[in-house]
């Protein structure tokens, strides 16, 4: 039972654990996302290594020459050591560099690349391999640190993938659906209170806390007077809530229906504070002053726990 | 008369790139509080609407680097009588392109070619409304140790649809310099400058989760996020700087 349950999490971890996470990798999946996106081109999973070469077209009944390895085996110095750097620049090879290409780390390196491009792994390479091994490295933007700090850390155990960030959202909008349903009985008493508020003081004609509070809104009040108007139904809309650093904060949306003779205007304020009484920082700005009231609340420091 | 008409057509058609090329020749329409480019730069939006100096000078005009995946920066700039409009348009865009000197070559983010162009003059657009920045964009790069040791440096482009700092939960995709897009991510802020994100790329075979901060003033208002992968590996992430200088700042993890 025991090693079928391990057997399991062998086969679910087997993506992760599959993909190397190599800092050359992950650089080549940034360059050609298409190639790491579906799983592997090439053997292992996730390796961005190119797409197989079309199977030759087929010639006549002819044996193909052996490959010739010789060459490149009995290359001069600087060339050999050339190819293990460029090993070494796609991850491949971490041995010394000093020329031998039969070297059991090096022929590995070489097999491993081979694997990556669906070639026969023999460990040995043609000219024309070494070719486009020099070239697929120079390619390769990889920065090496020349001394990689001490691992003195203990290794670091597997861990599942983490959520995809579609979850992720999905799990934070239900947690802010939550957040805003708890602070919507608060929210709402805080609006309808400032209506009163609002109604008192036109129902004085411009005398109470609302005016007191609220200067902006005075001063509007004033105004729409002056003008000849009278201001009827007021609708509130809360448009955030949440804590802010000196208590709970409230900014809402208020419209208000103003009448002029037989004409109607509707207009709308934004009514932004903290609740208190009586309320702290108020401030009331114009509906279009979006700005502003959002600096509002980054000056109170808002967390909203409402959108 | 079919030719006459037919040549009045030619005419018309043929000045048309002349026209389009003068910034104050054409509007395409009034610039609005509540736009994007005023919600995404508040400072900017804060003198053009609200600064009385400002706002009330006789030419105000606003320049960004474009396309407008390039508008990370911008420079607005303010006159009362003695300059033309046209003088004013000439400072603001020697500005904005003096900010992307200073910031550094671009290249290594983006595939196109960023320039700074003259967008609102007067209060009306002069570029057309379809070129506009809709979204907030700007140079990004991933830093990225494995465990031996290798530093990857990933650049590109993120861009993100609402306001980090101000919304509670923001998304954002990043994009290699050739316009594929990489990597996406969320950033959900705890304060108005810091929070949590995370990072998802190649279709989750490389992501990693940690904090975040917003960096403002010199050498340009940017986005440090530090985290790790799922297997302890260190990664940062900036937004808001061109690769050098992200290397620069914060390339050795």
């Amino acid at each position: 039972m025991r090693l079928a349950a391990g057997l399991l999490s062998l086969v679910l971890l087997a993506p992760a654990a599959g993909w190397a996470q190599s800092a050359g990798e992950v650089e080549r999946c940034f360059q050609n996302p298409a190639a790491c996106a579906n799983g592997a081109a090439g053997g292992s999973p996730g390796r961005a290594a190119p797409a197989p070469a079309p199977p030759p077209a087929p010639v006549a009944a002819r044996p193909a020459p052996a490959p010739d390895y010789a060459t490149v085996l009995n290359s001069p110095d600087p060339d050999r050591r050339k190819i293990q750097e460029s090993l070494r620049t796609l991850d491949k090879y971490n041995g010394p560099i000093d020329g031998n290409l039969q070297s059991e780390a090096t022929m590995k390196a070489i097999a491993d690349w081979q694997k990556g491009r669906n070639t026969p792994a023999v460990g040995k390479l043609t000219p024309q391999e070494a070719a486009q091994l020099n070239a697929e490295a120079a390619r390769a933007p990889i920065r090496r640190l020349e001394s990689p700090p001490p691992q003195t850390a203990a290794p670091v155990p597997l861990q599942p993938p983490p959520p995809s960030n579609a979850d992720t959202l999905k799990a934070l909008q239900a947690r802010l659906a939550e957040r805003r349903k708890a602070a919507e009985p608060k929210a709402n008493a805080a609006a309808q209170a400032l209506v009163r508020d609002l109604k008192a003081y036109i129902a004085a004609d411009g005398k109470g806390v609302a005016g007191d509070q609220f200067a902006s809104f005075a001063k509007w009040y004033a105004d729409n007077k002056a003008a000849g108007r009278t201001v009827g139904e007021i609708t509130p809309v809360i448009d955030d809530y949440g804590d802010a650093k000196a208590g709970a904060a409230t900014t809402t949306e208020v419209k208000f229906e103003t009448k002029q003779g037989d004409k109607t205007y509707g207009q709308c304020l934004v009514f932004a504070w903290i609740e208190a009484s009586p309320r702290k920082n108020p401030q009331a700005f114009t509906c279009d002053d979006v700005a502003a009231v959002e600096k509002w609340k980054t000056d109170q420091a808002l967390k909203s726990a409402w959108r | 008369m079919l030719r006459i008409a037919a040549s009045i057509l030619l005419a018309v058609v043929s000045f048309a790139p002349v026209l389009g090329s003068t910034a104050w020749a054409q509007s395409y329409g009034k610039a609005e509080r509540r736009d994007p480019i005023f919600l995404r730069f508040a400072d900017m939006a804060n003198r053009y609407w609200v600064n009385s100096e400002t706002n009330s000078a006789s030419h105000k005009v606003v320049a960004i680097p474009m396309p407008k995946q390039c508008a990370f920066l911008y420079a607005d700039a303010y006159t009362r009588g003695q300059q033309s409009e046209s003088e004013v348009q000439q400072i603001a865009v020697s500005n904005c392109n003096r900010r992307l000197a200073e910031l550094g070559p671009l290249g290594e983010n983006y595939g196109v070619d960023c320039r700074c162009e003259v967008v609102i003059s007067d209060e009306r657009y002069v570029v057309p409304r379809s070129s506009m920045p809709d979204d907030a964009y700007g140079p990004a790069s991933i830093f990225y140790r494995d465990d031996r040791g290798n530093i990857a440096r990933l650049n590109g482009l993120v861009r993100y649809g609402a306001l980090i700092g101000r919304d509670r939960s923001v998304t954002f995709t990043v994009d290699n310099p050739r316009g594929e897009q990489v990597c996406t991510g969320t950033m959900t802020n705890e304060s108005p400058g810091s929070g949590q994100f995370s990072l998802s790329c190649f279709g989750g075979k490389f992501a990693g989760r940690g904090s975040y901060e917003s960096r403002t003033g010199a050498p340009n208002d940017h986005i440090v996020a530090r985290g790790q992968t799922g297997r302890g590996q260190p990664v940062t992430m900036v937004i808001g700087l061109p690769a050098q200088l992200a290397a620069n700042t914060y390339g050795s993890l």
